[in-house]
């Protein structure tokens, strides 16, 4: 994705190595996903779906999804 | 001793000789543990190894350029690819800057013609090293194995997007 927008930051993290991070974001469980700090999700997913999570990160765009979002942590 | 194994490293060979086009940057940043305890901060472990890991990855293509960068002693370059841990690897094809400096006319450095970022955080082992293997190949081809509608989709973002996910070596 980062390589078609140049909008998209792209990165991989190693949980284990960074666990000062991995706590912040509360990973328990990969591959765990975070956009914007605004939405999380598990698992690996189709490219469809993926892309309707990211673009729930832009809310005020249109995009309705009150229920993935980080539950104040 | 080899991270990657001999018939390992003849495949890689043959794949890189048959998938790349462009030459592609591995950007690499590392910062040699020091064995100082720094509070608030994670020294890293691994940045030995990950730097043997990426020049052994590098050798089995002429189209592969590694780079090495210590944050410390390189602070504007790990500033301009927005690096504040490492080891960090930063992919970028080789033709979008001719010129190592900050402020190049081609703005935010990218993985693409219209990219962004793409980084690897921590050694890529396991997993991950395959993942790094195929955005290599990817940004050496300018071009992703995306649908037309997401392309389309990215194209059109409203704001910029930051994508962190978070992986273990298994």
């Amino acid at each position: 994705m980062a390589m078609e927008s140049r909008q998209v930051t792209a990165d991989v993290i190693e949980a284990n190595e960074f666990s000062q991070l991995s706590a912040r974001y509360a990973v328990q469980a990969v591959p765990k996903t975070v956009v914007n700090d605004r939405v999380e999700f598990l698992g690996a997913m189709p490219e469809g779906r993926f892309l309707l999570e990211v673009l729930r990160a832009f809310p005020e765009a249109g995009e309705t999804g009150e229920a993935g979002e980080r539950s104040g942590q | 001793m080899a991270f990657i194994r001999p018939a390992d490293q003849d495949k890689l060979r043959a794949r890189f000789e048959r998938e790349l086009q462009h030459d592609v940057r591995l950007i690499l940043f590392v910062e040699p543990p020091t064995g100082l305890f720094i509070p608030g901060r994670e020294e890293s472990q691994t940045a030995r190894p990950t730097q043997q890991l990426l020049e052994e990855v590098t050798s089995l293509s002429p189209k592969l350029l590694l780079e090495v960068h210590d944050p410390r002693t390189a602070p504007e370059l790990a500033a301009r690819y927005q690096v504040q841990r490492t080891p960090a690897i930063v992919l970028m094809p080789a033709m979008e800057s001719t010129v190592d400096g900050p402020g190049s006319a081609a703005g935010p450095n990218g993985a693409g013609p219209a990219g962004g970022l793409v980084r690897f955080f921590g050694m890529p082992a396991g997993y991950e090293f395959m993942a790094l293997i195929d955005d290599i190949v990817d940004v050496s081809r300018s071009q992703t194995r995306l649908s037309d509608t997401t392309r389309e989709a990215l194209a059109a973002l409203p704001g910029p997007v930051h994508l962190q996910v978070f992986v273990t070596p298994t």
